[in-house]
């Protein structure tokens, strides 16, 4: 499968064959970590979160991948255990050497830390909007689809409500933005 | 829609671009002259941004767990070996073609040349990059991943010149792999736990379905009847919908001295032991027991079975259970929270353990936090302002409660007292123009959906006042007050921007479990939003939307039944709850199959009809089906992995056959993952 099947995919809202793909690699992933002072628990923590760096650079418009997918992965694993090392004061053995991967994998670790109080409201809106939400986001379906999915009258009333949960998490996020804000300052 | 509504789909329909050029240009332009505007769009996207990533983690997870879930091939230096003679074989025969071609005729280069080109040279030449024989954790191993292992790809452990030829056919593997694996999921994953053979477990808390298992020392022995020591691996695995109960292959009938009767599925659990690679069983004459959380809430007499030698049911005992679970759990008891001199009593040490919900791992925070996790446990003191996780170490915590008003943040502390014992829970209070944040503690763990909280107080509570939770509120001591409790401002002291703040849990239950006490929740909706002016009164403003849910207490439409406490188990293997009706009393009618197009389906394996109204799942035997005044769903798997379904509405139409051979027209159902089956059809047991 090549870079830009795999981008698509990652971008279609439905992941499982770039998943698949992506963990082919996981096996050397695995190693890797173990043979570096990592258990299996780190090795799955940190594939999973290197995917979700990749995840985040894919969901850009610009983001271009001039290496293999899995050499990319690989290295950005290789980043983030270093840097978990580093943390617990543990010995580097290894070399990582692309800066240009070093600093996607900081961009994306100050990006979930920016943006994961959203988490609070997103967890409030209930399960409903959550659905109707992933749905549109997620899985990019359509009015038509998510109103016969989720069993809605017709069309409108999905768009209605959908629009309402949306009205909702903005209007708290602008709310928590500020207390936040506010706390911080 | 209201005005506001179609602003929100304007700034969508720019975020997804779906504007045209001309709107879009005009969009941009309004965008730069209005703050405002901009703010409203940035937030937005990051909204949007957020819900894909989560859904993302999720949809990792999962695929994770089912990656695990699949046992990896075999694979030895057996494989590398044969791999590498047929990979030399090829080489030694293209090798000997060349000679031969070069030798027997010494032709002109040109040939020569064209004799090379049809050879893998380049392939042959690549050096074999041998990687290491890793692969996943074995998880159970049940006839259908059995089959998976025989067709998983072994990926990145083909190699070297071989690797062209193979790829084919190991694209072919994986989708074959990626259609089977929705289906293994009907087949769920074993919890796994180890304890000492000899010492047994008094508790094994089965993470994400509430029910419980005890299990006594020294009562297993091997197939040969000597006593098993040492440690041994406990399997335990539930049956959470009617589909997995229907697709378990297990017989729905129970012939009971000749009378037979249909089971009705209230739930099903499995349980194995394993000593190394070797099962091993529960000694004659002895038991365990489970606290059995139902799947159905089944105030109707229900039967716990057990599948025998001969994989037949075999009544063990009628359950009589209780509308309400009041009576398993102790009342709730009185919420203390401390005042900011200290008065008051200790919050003492808590021991704070976190299970994976779906698998029961335990995880720990620290490299959940890791892994990029939101922890919500956050100190907040006078000296630190960092927003940081309370839990910083790897592994099981001694956590004591350390947590100082800090500007408007501030940590409510909420003492449960029982026999003694407290448990804490504390909840982050933020506050912003009259706005309340209740954070939450159970949503911690990289891409889980729910990740639920086990805190195990320690029984030794330590009294420690001035270590405590600073506040001037007093929260109500009683469920009563609880409930009444409501929100007042208070003045600002000594630098602490404090306001009084009711807690208000809809329920709180504990339950024991051994020495210990356990409390599980989920906390949703905890957010109080309020202000502008929107509410009038003395409660103007303030409003704090709490549900706090606790195990043993159904939720509506979720899979949290009755527990049925100590349901004595004499030996491993299949148990089923169910409500039990005469056979006779359905009336059972030949089908045949058909596809939408009228064409018979074929290879039909196994047939399951849903009543989602009564919670009851029913596996029949394909000759047969349940024709029936009440609505229900029809699913038919065939053995080439193909699923059909029938919805309610069909199934009312085919209904009005009055004999004879019953058609039924099922619709090929597609899915990705099992999940999407259960979203489509609701299986989950109602809840009554």
């Amino acid at each position: 499968m090549n870079n830009a099947t795999l981008i698509a995919q990652l971008r279609s809202g439905q992941p499982n064959k770039a998943l698949e793909e992506l963990y082919k690699g996981y096996p050397v992933i695995r190693h890797f970590i173990k043979t570096h002072g990592g258990d299996d628990d780190d090795a799955r923590d940190v594939f999973q979160e290197s995917i979700m760096v990749l995840y985040r650079n894919v969901q850009k418009d610009d983001f271009v991948l001039t290496a293999n997918m899995t050499t990319y992965l690989f290295s950005i694993t290789k980043y983030m255990w270093k840097d978990i090392l580093k943390k617990k004061n543990r010995q580097v053995n290894f070399v990582c050497d692309n800066t240009a991967e070093e600093e996607d994998v900081k961009n994306a670790q100050e990006e979930e830390e920016k943006f994961k109080w959203l988490d609070e409201i997103l967890g409030t809106l209930g399960e409903k909007c959550a659905e109707i939400l992933k749905m549109t986001y997620f899985a990019k379906m359509s009015m038509d689809e998510i109103a016969q999915k989720l069993g809605y009258k017709n069309v409108d009333t999905a768009k209605t409500q959908k629009y309402k949960c949306l009205e909702r998490a903005r209007s708290l996020a602008a709310e928590l933005n500020l207390t936040t804000e506010s706390n911080r300052s | 829609m209201r005005n506001e509504l179609n602003h929100i789909e304007e700034i969508e329909n720019y975020l997804e671009g779906r504007l045209s050029a001309q709107d879009k240009a005009a969009f941009e332009n309004r965008m730069r002259t209005s703050d405002s505007l901009r703010e409203e769009v940035n937030i937005q996207r990051q909204i949007a941004d957020r819900i894909r990533t989560n859904a993302f983690k999720s949809e990792l997870a999962a695929f994770h767990l089912a990656y695990m879930a699949v046992p990896a091939k075999k694979f030895a230096w057996k494989t590398i070996l044969l791999n590498s003679l047929v990979g030399l074989a090829c080489l030694g025969s293209a090798t000997a073609a060349v000679i031969y071609v070069t030798t027997r005729n010494n032709s002109t280069a040109a040939e020569t040349k064209q004799v090379a080109q049809t050879l893998p040279t380049e392939k042959i030449n690549t050096p074999v990059e041998v990687v290491p024989a890793v692969e996943p954790e074995k998880e159970e191993e049940s006839a259908e991943t059995k089959i998976q292992s025989k067709i998983r790809p072994s990926g990145s452990q083909i190699v070297g010149p071989l690797e062209l030829d193979l790829s084919n056919l190991v694209n072919k593997i994986q989708k074959i792999d990626a259609i089977d694996n929705r289906y293994t999921e009907m087949s769920p994953v074993f919890t796994r736990w180890q304890f000492d053979a000899e010492k047994g477990t008094d508790t094994i808390v089965m993470a994400g379905s509430n029910s419980f298992v005890h299990f006594p020392g020294g009562i297993l022995v091997d197939k040969n009847g000597n006593k098993v020591k040492g440690e041994v691996e406990f399997r335990y695995r539930e049956f959470n919908d009617a589909a997995q109960m229907a697709f378990s292959k297990t017989s729905s009938t129970w012939n009971d001295n000749g009378t037979k009767y249909d089971l009705q599925a209230a739930g099903m659990f499995e349980v194995r032991i394993y000593k190394g690679n070797e099962e091993v069983f529960v000694q004659d004459g002895k038991s365990f027991k489970i606290d059995y959380n139902l799947k159905k809430d089944n105030t109707d007499s229900t039967y716990f079975l057990a599948m025998n030698k001969n994989q037949q049911w075999e009544k063990i005992k009628k359950v009589e259970l209780k509308k309400q679970t009041s009576e398993l759990v102790p009342k709730p008891t009185k919420f203390v929270l401390k005042d900011r001199k200290g008065k008051g009593e200790a919050l003492g040490k808590i021991l704070v353990k976190i299970y994976d919900a779906q698998t029961g791992v335990v995880i720990d925070w620290a490299k959940a936090g890791v892994a990029g996790t939101p922890t919500p446990w956050y100190a907040t003191t006078k000296a630190d302002s960092s927003y940081r996780p309370l839990v910083e170490k790897p592994g099981t915590v001694d956590l004591e409660i350390k947590a100082r008003g800090y500007k408007k943040m501030r940590v409510n502390g909420v003492r449960v007292m029982q026999n003694k014992v407290t448990i804490v829970k504390v909840n982050l209070l933020s506050r912003k123009r009259n706005n309340y944040v209740w954070h939450k503690a159970n949503e911690m763990y990289a891409g889980m959906d729910t990740c639920k909280v086990r805190y195990t107080f320690d029984g030794d509570a330590t009294t420690n006042a001035n270590t405590l939770v600073e506040s001037k509120d007093k929260i109500a001591v009683t469920e009563k007050e609880l409930k009444k409790a409501k929100h007042k401002k208070s003045k600002t002291n000594a630098g602490l921007t404090t306001a009084s703040a009711k807690y208000k849990p809809t329920r709180i239950h504990l339950f024991k479990t051994g020495a210990s006490y356990v409390i599980q929740d989920s906390i949703r909706n905890a957010y109080g939003s309020a202000g502008k002016g929107k509410k009038k009164g003395k409660d103007k403003g303030y409003t704090t939307v709490g549900n706090w849910t606790v195990a043993y207490e159904p939720r509506k439409n979720e899979n949290s039944g009755n527990v049925k406490e100590g349901l004595k188990c004499t030996s491993t293997g299949t148990y089923y709850c169910a409500k039990v009706t005469p056979s006779t009393e359905l009336l059972r009618m030949k089908a045949t199959y058909l596809d939408e197009t009228g064409a018979m389906i074929q290879n039909a394996k196994s047939i399951c009809v849903i009543d989602r109204k009564k919670g009851n799942a029913m596996a029949l035997n394909l000759d047969e089906v349940v024709k029936s005044k009440d609505a229900k769903i029809v699913l038919l798997l065939t053995s080439d992995n193909k699923l059909y379904g029938m919805d309610e509405d069909e199934y009312k139409k085919a209904m009005n056959v009055k004999t004879g051979e019953w058609a039924l027209k099922l619709k090929r159902i597609n899915i990705s993952r099992y999940d999407e089956l259960n979203r489509m059809f609701n299986l989950n047991p109602t809840v009554n």
